[in-house]
């Protein structure tokens, strides 16, 4: 059991949180969720969330509306589909896929929500930590770098699939995103 | 638990599809399917290959409940028609239930990431 | 966000529909469906009404058949009581053109007490409304091409009703009857309006679309099967039947209501016409104007994306995904190693940022909410004791 944190990111419109939620993104009801709130769940970027667990957060839990009822009409599914890898860009291969949650709550769906970040929490707490995230000190700086990835942009050319470009690390340029990748995907086969 | 829902909702579905469908020549004979109002190739094909139609002796109630009905609700012929419309909406909203349990996708609320080996 | 409309309504309505994805799951949800539930009645009615033409005459009555007076109401009859499934027909063209009003104004309500109908959505909201009153009017000619004593009142009282708008009132009439009397080119002209503005409607569609990607116009089949079903129970339960044959030289005074499309006729007999007027135009410009920015307050203004202009790749993700049609791919300007750039037409842009989670190279932003500011907070939180 570790204390690390557990970083929501929510769709404005999905289940209200902001009565649960202090000005900082904590969540009063559950310890150690901390939420960051867009206009849609659409918005929500693979890097955000790989963002999230480098810099040492034990998972990520994505929220946003019903399917079906996303105020912009597909942002939600958009994001589902990217989870999944249906739909690009996707997430890279080496992500722990056990540290992520989507839910699709409705606006007045707040007890759902506190429910099953709790039981979210509790379950990411406990799995074995991953090599990087072992001594969060330490590979916090490494991780830093591809947190703008901005510019591995001008490597990849137009024709490429973007799949291939936003899912294989092979095509990000800067040597220090191998470099962290590769020790994830070590941390990843040990377990 | 939800998948036996849905196998009872399939199977009902498809019963009553059937079933329904199974009603519709008789709506389209008049609600009355005596061997003279089938169409002369069917019976000619019953006559010659020795097989009997059928005559739907156990709905002839319905026949004589829908034609009060229609002819209270103003219609005037063609009572057999809106039989047939009807057997036909309900065979299709058995289709309906019977197709909605298959493509149901359940608990949505919710998506955990396949972990990929 | 929902600032505007009561939050009871929206809390209760969306309660509703996770209640309804929790019996048929949101695959199967009629209200995600809104939009497509019209459309997928407009088709049923094109397809009924086709076969309804093949049978129709347009005449009040006609000199070469006079002795068995072959006109509209006796080809209508022919219809119902002598060709197979004409009655059938009939039955679903009425019973889909009311289905078709009652989807509308379901539609209509969905969106508005989902706070779907303002900012860069006041187009589809403008044309709806247009889409609307178009239908209204298609469903009373509707019913004037019946030719029955309810046919002939209603030509009547929209003659004078026509009549009593100042300075186009004559013209109208004129239009309407297609001539200064009831004479078998008014029933030609009933059916052109009929037909002609049905069709219209597909333009109007089109205008309503045009500012959406990918559309939800086509309900999954098990929905169509349910929504045709309830067509045809109903021709069984409610048979259509016509009234008397209209006759020119009778004054019938009443007539049954079909609350659906006929209610404006409702009004002009309990009140008068220039009221009538008053309330209808009034009414109908006070819907359009539901979305005027005067009359609403957003949480927050829109700001459109904008493209990084030398990150963006020209990978077209962005474009695919926007729900709003709102980025377009143009030629990249000369010296670029990129095909393609992305280029928002902020005017449709509704800032919600599903761009930005589209773009694998952070091309792409909303100026109020940087996705490097995202990120920063995120590790900052991801970080914190
Ligand atoms: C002939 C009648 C109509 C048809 C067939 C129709 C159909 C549709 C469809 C298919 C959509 C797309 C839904 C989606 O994919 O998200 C839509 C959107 C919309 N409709 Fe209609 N509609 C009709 C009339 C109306 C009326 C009467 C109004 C309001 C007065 C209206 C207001 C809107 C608005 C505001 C949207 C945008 C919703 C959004 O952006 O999520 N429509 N309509
Ligand atoms: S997704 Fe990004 S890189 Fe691709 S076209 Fe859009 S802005 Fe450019
Ligand atoms: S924010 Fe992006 S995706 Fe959303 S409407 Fe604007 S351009 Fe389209």
């Amino acid at each position: 059991m570790s204390d690390k944190k557990v970083i929501t990111l929510i769709c404005e419109r999905a289940a209200d949180l902001n009565g649960v939620c202090n000005e900082r993104g904590e969540c009063k009801e559950v310890d150690g969720v901390s939420v960051v709130s867009l206009p849609c769940s659409g918005m929500i970027q693979p890097l955000m969330i790989e963002e999230a667990l480098k810099a040492g957060a034990a998972g990520v839990i994505v929220t946003g509306c019903q399917i079906g009822d996303c105020y912009y009409r597909e942002g939600n599914k958009m994001i589902r589909d990217r989870l999944l890898g249906l739909r690009p860009p996707m997430l890279k291969k080496n992500v722990d896929r056990r540290r992520i949650l989507a839910l699709w709550l409705a606006r007045p769906q707040t007890d759902r929500f506190i429910s099953e970040a709790k039981e979210f929490v509790a379950f990411v707490r406990d799995l074995p930590a991953d090599a990087p995230a072992a001594k969060p000190a330490a590979p916090a700086p490494a991780a830093a770098k591809p947190a703008a990835p901005a510019s591995p942009a001008p490597a990849a050319p137009s024709e490429k699939n973007p799949e291939v470009v936003a899912g294989a690390p092979g095509n990000a340029n800067p040597t220090e995103v191998k470099e962290a990748e590769a020790k994830q995907a070590e941390g990843e086969d040990k377990k | 638990m939800g998948k036996t829902i849905n196998l009872v909702l399939v199977v009902a579905g498809a019963l009553a599809c059937l079933a329904f469908t199974g009603l519709m020549p008789w709506a389209e004979l008049g609600m009355n399917a005596k061997f003279d109002n089938w169409p002369e190739w069917l019976r000619w094909l019953a006559t010659n290959l020795n097989f009997s139609l059928p005559d739907y002796a156990a709905v002839s109630d319905l026949s004589t409940q829908w034609t009060a009905h229609l002819k209270k609700a103003g219609a005037e012929t063609r009572f057999g028609d809106y039989a047939y419309a009807l057997v036909m909406g309900l065979a299709m909203i058995g289709a309906a239930i019977g197709i909605g349990a298959i493509g149901r996708e359940e608990s949505e609320e919710k998506t955990i990431l396949p972990v990929k080996k | 966000m929902y600032t505007s409309i009561p939050k009871g309504l929206t809390d209760l309505t969306l309660a509703i529909e996770k209640g309804t994805n929790a019996v048929v799951t949101s695959k199967y949800n009629p209200f995600y469906y809104h939009g497509a539930l019209p459309q997928f009645y407009l088709w049923v009615l094109f397809i009924s009404g086709l076969l309804l033409f093949a049978y129709y005459i347009p005449t009040i009555e006609n000199a070469y058949f006079s002795e068995n007076l072959v006109n509209a109401w006796t080809s209508v009859n022919y219809i119902t009581n002598v060709l197979p499934m004409g009655a059938v027909i009939r039955g679903i063209h009425r019973y889909a053109g009311d289905a078709m009003v009652l989807t509308i104004v379901l539609h209509a309500l969905r969106v508005w007490i989902t706070d779907r109908y303002r900012q860069y959505r006041w187009i589809q909201w403008v044309t709806g409304v247009a889409l609307l009153f178009l239908v209204l009017f298609i469903g009373q000619t509707g019913y004037y091409l019946v030719w029955d004593e309810r046919s002939l009142i209603l030509t009547r009282m929209t003659v004078s009703a026509l009549g009593a708008l100042p300075f186009v009132g004559e013209g109208l009439q004129k239009w309407f009857l297609n001539g200064t009397a009831i004479t078998n080119l008014t029933l030609s002209n009933f059916l052109f309006i009929h037909i002609g503005l049905s069709f219209s409607l597909l333009f109007g569609l089109w205008m309503h679309y045009v500012r959406m990607t990918r559309p939800v116009i086509t309900p999954p089949p098990a929905i169509n099967y349910m929504l045709t079903a309830v067509l045809l129970v109903f021709v069984f339960l409610y048979p259509i039947t016509s009234g008397k044959m209209a006759d020119l030289n009778s004054m019938p005074t009443s007539f049954e209501i079909d609350w659906f499309f006929l209610w404006p006729y409702a009004m002009m007999a309990s009140m008068n016409l220039g009221m009538y007027w008053v309330l209808i135009l009034g009414g109908a410009i006070a819907f359009t104007c539901v979305p005027l920015p005067q009359l609403y307050k957003a949480s927050h203004p829109i700001e459109s994306a904008e493209v990084v202009l030398n990150k963006c790749t020209g990978c077209s993700l962005c474009s695919q995904d926007c729900p709003y049609s709102a980025i377009e791919m143009v030629p990249a300007p000369a010296g670029s190693r990129f095909k393609l750039l992305a280029t928002v037409k902020a005017y449709r842009c509704s800032g919600c940022g599903v761009c930005v989670g589209a773009c694998a190279f952070d091309a792409i932003d909303l100026p109020n909410l940087l996705d490097t500011d995202v990120k920063a907070k995120i590790k900052a939180l991801a970080e914190a004791k």
